[in-house]
């Protein structure tokens, strides 16, 4: 993307937040690719993924006049799809028995690079607890806290998850995947 | 330097997912039922197309203005601001060059060229002397006398040191566009700078022939039908593609985003224009498209139609122990008693409903506010109405808020929630009683069928 675009893409940004309904449309339509990936990263139904997107739409044009300057935009947006996505994820998971939940394969220890990946999108489907407290900490750059508001939990027991996460990563994966 | 995990999760993901379509549709199907929830009185045809723009259009500059190089760039003004239908017309050379200056204020205004195809009315221009940007926008208005100009979008940018190039379109009523239309133009402010630049516009339109059609087809299931009407083509290299568009209920939408010909895209803008008044399940609309090669025999439709049940509107005096059922839906209110005592408005209600886009804990927590409290007499304007002083739906959320004119409260026993609407700053609802008092319950209910590769013949 040349600089010429990122001009168009800050001026339609500058005006969606002032309230420009053409220009929120253009704004959100760009996002579309982005909030499909996060979306997946957190829910494995394509219904739900479309569900949350179309949630995530809805509350940001209402709530669009609450960002104050256009480099909060994308973490904003990235909030309230998080949220949508963690809502249908909590139900599922409420809805679930948790003997039908897959423990982690001891025989992956002996699996190649490529088959651990297999595993680990396999595993998606999943939802597990752990993974999505991950994944907002680590990829979405969210705090604790605020996982812990977003996701109606204490701060401990976030804590707890990222812990059981990470241990979980490293015995089956090897390696540190949280180091710089 | 990012951390492993996320090179890793990175690796996971598709560069582009497999869905990018259904999420286009989505995000297009929940712009136009975020415009319809606030029960816009424009039509339900254009209130669709509204969202279909946005899935026609983008940020990036689309393919056609590349096409086009006989123009030279110095002579091309449409171009800058990605109007498909502009940089056609400019190419052909029958844009109106105007080139018509005003100075007001040490800036000299500049009209360079205007285009009319049909209704559709476009004007560039310049600007220069401007010390400094203040805020993104110009302002102008017709003056007394001019036709009337319904606005479609305004775009500006800066080409040099205190030099902007700017752009506005819209259209025209069609009785007038058979015609020279008079257009005055007075700008008033550009950037934040304040001035008066004023134009004595006279705009021609291009020749246009006239061709019937009249194929028609079924699309979404057999929910929708478009039927052609005809077609206006005008000298300068588009047409106005008329089309009788009918849904199965009032308040359905649909929207044809992409019309196409023998593998080649014809659609200059997705917006289309109402050509009646729409009020029903049938209505003409016209979709502005390139012209059409005479060889064409058919087209090839692609969009999408959406069946939305956004809301009830009710009497909050008639209100004690009812029931409110979602047509469409399985969502459902019950509303178990309504008060009123001063200027504090007291709703206990209960909730069910499986796919829609509220749950009951996230309005407990007043993070969702499904309902809406309004005077009998309130009017959508589709725009700023729901900011009236007979309307409230939702506090301010912002950080450091302190509105706490509407709260949910979960009840013991988790059953029900109690919405309280303190309306003492509301004048136009505070001194109401409950029978000038109306409660909106909102479904939001909305699906979206996509249609592609629909085939139309131009004749039956």
């Amino acid at each position: 993307m040349n600089a010429g675009d990122d001009l168009d893409n800050e001026l339609v940004l500058r005006r969606a937040l002032r309230g420009n309904r053409r220009a929120f449309a253009q704004l959100m339509q760009a996002q579309g690719d982005y909030l499909s990936r996060t979306a997946h990263l957190y829910l494995a139904s394509e219904t739900d993924v479309q569900d949350a997107i179309s949630a995530t739409v809805l509350a940001a044009m209402r709530g669009i006049k609450n960002v104050r300057e256009p480099a909060q935009f994308r973490s904003w947006l990235t909030r309230i799809l998080i949220r949508q996505c963690y809502q249908r994820y909590a139900q599922k998971a409420a809805e679930t028995d948790d003997a039908a939940l897959v423990a982690m394969p001891v025989a992956s220890r002996g699996a190649t690079s490529e088959e651990k990946l297999d595993l680990l999108a396999g595993l998606r489907q999943l939802n597990d607890a752990n993974r999505q407290v991950l994944l907002m900490y680590y990829y979405n750059d969210l705090s604790v806290r605020a996982i812990a508001e977003l996701t109606g939990q204490g701060e401990s027991t976030v804590k707890s998850q990222l812990r059981r996460g990470r241990r979980q990563l490293k015995e089956w994966l090897g390696g540190d995947y949280f180091e710089d | 330097m990012k951390t492993k995990f996320v090179q890793w999760v990175n690796q996971l993901q598709p560069e582009r997912p497999a869905d990018s379509a259904q999420t286009q549709a989505t995000i297009a199907a929940a712009l136009h039922q975020g415009g319809q929830h606030r029960r816009r009185t424009i039509g339900i045809i254009v209130a669709a197309a509204a969202a279909a723009l946005i899935v026609g259009s983008g940020i990036v500059v689309p393919s056609v203005n590349q096409a086009f190089t006989q123009v030279p760039v110095v002579g091309r003004f449409f171009a800058l601001f990605n109007d498909d239908m502009g940089s056609i017309v400019e190419s052909s050379g029958r844009d109106q060059k105007l080139n018509v200056s005003r100075s007001s204020n040490g800036m000299k205004m500049t009209l360079n060229s205007a285009l009319m195809q049909g209704m559709s009315v476009a004007i560039t221009g310049t600007i220069s002397g401007v010390d400094g940007q203040k805020d993104d926008w110009f302002n102008y208005w017709v003056a007394k006398g001019g036709v009337h100009f319904e606005q479609d979008s305004m775009d500006l940018r800066r080409i040099g040191h205190g030099k902007y190039r700017f752009y506005l379109n819209g259209t025209v009523p069609y009785a007038a566009s058979q015609h020279a239309v008079k257009l005055p133009l007075v700008f008033d402010d550009f950037i934040g700078h304040s001035g008066r630049w004023a134009f004595n516009l006279v705009l021609k339109p291009n020749a246009a022939t006239k061709r019937k059609l009249s194929g028609s087809t079924q699309l979404a299931g057999g929910r929708g039908r478009v039927q052609l009407v005809g077609v206006e083509s005008y000298a300068g290299g588009t047409s106005l593609l008329k089309v009788r568009q009918t849904v199965q209920q009032a308040g359905d939408g649909l929207a044809v985003t992409t019309i196409s010909a023998n593998g080649n895209d014809y659609m200059l803008d997705a917006n289309a224009i109402a050509l009646d008044n729409g009020k029903g399940k049938t209505q003409l609309v016209g979709y502005k498209i390139k012209t059409l090669p005479a060889a064409v025999r058919s087209l090839k439709l692609r969009g999408y139609y959406t069946a939305p049940e956004l809301s009830a509107r009710l009497r909050l005096d008639k209100l004690n122990g009812v029931t409110v059922q979602a047509k469409r839906s399985a969502t459902s209110f019950t509303i178990h008693k309504v008060t009123k005592t001063g200027a504090v408005v007291k709703v206990l209600f209960s909730w069910q409903g499986s796919r829609n886009h509220y749950q009951f804990s996230e309005m407990a927590k007043n993070e969702q506010f499904p309902l809406a409290l309004m005077a009998t007499t309130y009017r959508d304007n589709g725009n700023d109405s729901v900011f009236g002083d007979d309307y409230m739906d939702i506090p301010d959320t912002s950080e450091g808020s302190q509105d706490h004119s509407i709260h949910y409260r979960l009840m013991p026993g988790k059953k029900l929630i109690e919405a309280r609407f303190d309306t003492s700053k509301k004048t136009g609802l505070r001194d109401l009683p409950l029978s000038k008092l109306q409660l909106q319950v909102n479904f939001l209910y909305n699906e979206g069928i996509s249609f592609k590769n629909v085939t139309v013949s131009l004749t039956k």
